[in-house]
């Protein structure tokens, strides 16, 4: 049955009178936001729902984070107490505490508070941000950097902040080993929060991560470091680095610098994903022949390099899109030699390896012909036109066994520009979270990919969102899809949840009602 | 479902009083509509509603009293319109004989008496003033026999001869009308901190007042209600056992143990058994099983509206020795109802997709009556299984299991329900369709 949010703290009898509204009003618990405790594999452990309770003496605030597990069973109801306007950021779960990510703006800090298993709250972590910490972190959200926590099971959190104009990753351990933090350069050079100089900004290593790949007990990213963290024509890249680190110490096990300058017949790579698995560390990625190609965003295909725990590359394979892989893929399609695919995310099955991508390509629409006409020239003509999903399948040592087209709706996405590359306009989308990949949730030999696409009507209303999962099953493919409506009676969202299955949101503004509903994928 | 149950009844149920309506919303089905008494029965509850105004003790809030009573009416007439009240000519008519045969031999009252019918599973009944009564369904499945029902009925009785659904609509008024109220929020709402906290003490305190009243008057009832009931030449032993169902409910409801894959054994099908299990290891949160609650305000204990069962049975049992196991005393004239009951209960529940609690019921009539009803009630819950999942809407009526250790056969089924996917659910119907010789449409 769905779960209805509830408000009121003490229910009384079908109320009725202005009188008992009035009194509710003043009794009620806000609620201020709610969220996924996530973990790292893309499911889900519960939801957490945050609600203001009272204003205290000192400026201080009573609220209440009502704990539901991932059956959506109610089964802690905790008080805080904090400063005023704190804001719940994100929780998560990982396995020894359930940690909630604070900001408080106006006082200027972000706070981690956790639960342990005895549901007592243990003590707390408290950073202190600056006024511009704070606008840059909001910069940060709007180019889809966000602060987070990331559970590393058993272990502790991992927390991604922004501070001093950088990047900067945090160790928050939960089972009593030491708490790490990576350097920031930047701090060393004395940095005024009100004043910022872009002369002190240049070559000031700035360092900014991307996570490839979170395992259980080691996490890889790319470090770049720049000459300033603000996008445009004075940043530099400095230096990439792919590297690894163990987790519960911070120490590094492997590193390996990216080039930047390669000559013309010179091959380079950048790496994309990575998996930790029994047998090594998988990581998988583009590489790119000669600075030209490097330039374009035009890669030369996919490589596979096999890492062992002690930080030796044993392996690396290289699969060229001419000689095999983009000839394989070019026979499942229509308009041959025009498609690309893009690399979300690489599975390890029980036979091997398994890449999920989505198909696209670049299009010259006569919508976007006419703007370039009006506009003389400013618009952009050509889109980038998002079709099916692919699923590459690799055998242990990443020989390429099968290709699987699984046919879904189309997106098409403008404001690119006609000179890009159509690489690099896919490597643009997926920074802005254009794709239609949502996620993959996977469990031994099974797991589902869920893509997801906004209809619009001719007003380029949205009508409906169309979810499509792709359920992998004893080395079969089936599909389930259904469509959410959209209307303006009832708001409809749809949320992780626990493996296999989505969590169903409605707000009927008839009723005022909040509605939470469990609803697991079909796999036929 | 069973915890919700539970849940319920501790906060508002065991044969109340009752000043409101009840808010379900359900599909059509034994619809007062389809048996042309609908109008004439809104004409009499219109006319109590109407005496309940010109009866009321208070003269301080008549105006608020007025709105009070008109919500509470129509929430009536749209439960009737909802099939929330249903109608069944034998039950409707067993009913009023117990109830008239209680007030022939104690009352010289002569007030018309209306009872409706509650299509709820909740044992439960309600006594609204002026002669109208409600009973849940679930009372007379619950109960195994006609002088259970009646000491029940004489509870109701005698809520309704104190007058407490009376006392109850003016203590609400006026406790919530009352200047001292109406300074008291005042003052909340110029604090400058603790509004929260003082709102709800507020909030409590006048729910505790309102709910002390109602349980010294369940005492009293039950003190009434008994004397009614011996009058009437009931055997006292059954009041006690009618009790004594309510305090053992968990046991009686929804604890058997089902047997899932013999009730889907049907010819040349394979139960796939492991549909009954989690798919995923539980990971709780906290190493305790109770949930953890910082804010006692939620303490249900101070928001019952009955005393406990327990000092209830104490009080009536007289010299009967109380005991945990009652012999099942079903009287075989009596029987036909309580199968009645079930078989409303099953319709209703199939009709509002709780298809949970219909599958229990069910699970042991299918094999063990090879009556046509079971059949076809069976046939319509999977086919409603089967377009709920289609339309990814069974979360929507069937709760997820509960994450307690060891799994009922309640929690089994929505497993069951859960894990199934569409291709199993068919693969169900049509081997349920082989074995009844039935073509079903989904």
């Amino acid at each position: 049955m769905r779960k209805l949010l509830f408000l009121t703290v003490i229910l009384i009898t079908n109320l009725m009178y202005s009188q008992t509204k009035v009194i509710e009003d003043i009794a009620d618990y806000k609620l201020l936001n709610n969220g996924v405790l996530s973990n790292n594999d893309n499911s889900v452990d519960g939801y957490y729902f945050f609600y203001k309770v009272d204003d205290l003496e000192d400026r201080k605030t009573e609220y209440a984070i009502i704990i539901l597990d991932k059956n959506l069973n109610e089964t802690a109801r905790k008080s805080y107490i904090g400063a005023q306007n704190s804001k719940l950021i994100q929780g998560v779960f990982d396995g020894n505490q359930i940690s909630f990510l604070f900001m408080n703006e106006p006082k200027k800090f972000l706070k981690i508070i956790g639960f342990d298993r005895k549901g007592k709250e243990v003590e707390s972590l408290k950073y202190e941000l600056s006024r511009t910490d704070i606008i840059f972190s909001k910069k940060q959200r709007r180019l889809n950097n966000e602060i987070r926590l990331i559970p590393i099971s058993k272990k502790g959190v991992l927390l991604r902040y922004f501070k001093n104009h950088g990047e900067h990753i945090g160790f928050i351990s939960t089972n009593k080993k030491e708490n790490w933090n990576t350097d920031s350069p930047i701090d060393t050079i004395g940095f005024k929060e009100d004043l910022i100089k872009q002369s002190e900004l240049f070559n000031s290593n700035l360092k900014q991560y991307n996570f490839l790949g979170i395992g259980k007990s080691y996490i890889a990213f790319n470090e770049i470091t720049t000459s300033s963290y603000y996008y445009g024509y004075d940043r530099e890249i400095q230096s990439i680095f792919f590297k690894i680190l163990k987790v519960d110490t911070g120490e590094e096990i492997y590193s390996e610098e990216i080039k930047l300058k390669i000559k013309k017949k010179e091959e380079v790579k950048s790496y994309l994903n990575v998996v930790f698995t029994e047998d090594g560390i998988m990581a998988l990625g583009k590489y790119y022949i000669g600075s030209k190609n490097l330039k374009k965003g035009k890669s030369a295909g996919i490589f596979v390099d096999k890492i062992s725990y002690a930080g030796e590359i044993e392996s690396t394979k290289n699969i060229n899109w001419e000689d095999q892989l983009f000839e394989k893929f070019q026979e499942e399609n229509s308009r041959k030699g025009k498609n690309h695919i893009f690399f979300h995310d690489i599975i390890k099955t029980e036979d091997g390896y398994i890449a999920i991508g989505e198909q696209y390509r670049k299009v010259l629409t006569e919508e976007g012909f006419v703007s370039k006409l009006i506009t003389l020239g400013i618009a952009s003509a050509t889109k980038i036109l998002i079709s099916d999903a692919y699923f590459f399948e690799f055998d242990q040592n990443f020989n390429l066994k099968d290709i699987k087209k699984i046919t879904k709706k189309a997106s098409l996405y403008s404001g690119l520009s006609d000179l890009k590359s159509a690489e690099e306009s896919a490597q643009h989308l997926k920074f802005y979270g254009y794709f239609d990949y949502l996620m993959t949730q996977n469990k031994g030999n099974r797991f589902f990919s869920t893509f997801v696409n906004t209809q619009l009507d001719k007003k380029k209303k949205p009508t409906s969102i169309h979810y499509k999962t792709v359920i992998y099953k004893d080395s079969k493919y089936s599909e389930s899809s259904f469509t959410i409506p959209l209307n303006d009676n009832i708001k409809r969202r749809v949320l992780p949840a626990k493996f296999g299955h989505l969590l169903i949101y409605e707000y009927d503004k008839e009723t005022e009602k909040s509605s939470l509903r469990l609803e697991k994928i079909d796999a036929e | 479902m069973k915890k919700t149950l539970l849940v319920f009844l501790i906060l508002f149920s065991f044969f109340s009083f009752n000043s409101l309506g009840q808010n379900t919303e359900n599909t059509i089905e034994y619809s007062y509509n389809n048996f042309g008494k609908k109008e004439a029965l809104i004409k009499r509850i219109e006319e109590i509603y109407k005496q309940k105004k010109k009866a009321s003790y208070t003269k301080e809030h008549e105006e608020e009293l007025e709105k009070f009573l008109d919500k509470s009416l129509k929430r009536i007439k749209s439960n009737l319109e909802d099939s929330t009240y249903i109608f069944n000519e034998e039950l409707n008519s067993k009913l009023n004989n117990i109830l008239q045969k209680i007030v022939k031999n104690n009352s010289s009252n002569t007030q018309e008496h209306t009872i409706l019918i509650n299509k709820s599973l909740i044992p439960n009944a309600a006594a609204y003033g002026n002669g109208l009564f409600v009973v849940n369904l679930g009372l007379i499945y619950l109960l195994d026999n006609e002088d259970e029902l009646a000491f029940v009925l004489c509870h109701e009785l005698a809520h309704q001869n104190l007058e407490h659904s009376k006392q109850k609509t003016d203590s609400i008024i006026h406790f919530y009308n009352s200047k001292k109220t109406k300074d008291e929020v005042e003052k909340i709402k110029n604090l400058s901190y603790g509004k929260g906290k003082a709102g709800r003490a507020l909030l409590k305190k006048i729910r505790y007042d309102i709910t002390s009243t109602s349980r010294v008057n369940e005492f009293a009832a039950d003190e009434y209600g008994k004397k009614y009931y011996l009058n009437s030449g009931y055997k006292e032993y059954f009041a006690y056992t009618s009790m004594k169902k309510m305090e053992l409910i968990e046991e009686l409801i929804f604890s058997k143990k089902i047997a899932w894959d013999s009730i889907f054994s049907f010819k040349n099908y394979k139960f796939k058994k492991h549909l009954l299990e989690e798919e995923e290891e539980e990971m709780s949160f906290f190493d305790s099983d109770a949930t953890l609650d910082d804010f006692e305000e939620n303490n249900p204990d101070s928001l019952r509206t009955h005393p406990h069962i327990k000092d209830r049975i104490l009080r009536i049992k007289g010299e009967i020795k109380d005991t945990l196991n009652i012999p099942k005393t079903i009287n075989s004239s009596f029987k036909k109802y309580k199968t009645l009951a079930e078989k409303l209960i099953i319709k209703s529940y199939i009709d509002q997709n709780y298809l949970d609690v219909s599958f229990y019921m069910l699970a042991n009539k299918l094999n063990a009556e090879n009556n046509t009803f079971y059949i076809d009630e069976f046939s319509r819950l999977l086919i409603k299984l089967y377009r709920l999942k289609s339309k990814l809407a069974l979360g929507k009526y069937v709760d997820q299991p509960s994450n307690s250790e060891e799994k009922s056969s309640l929690d089994e089924i929505r497993m069951f329900m859960n894990n199934s996917s569409i291709k199993d659910i068919r693969e169900l119907i049509e081997a349920y369709e082989k074995h009844y010789g039935l073509e079903l449409k989904i």
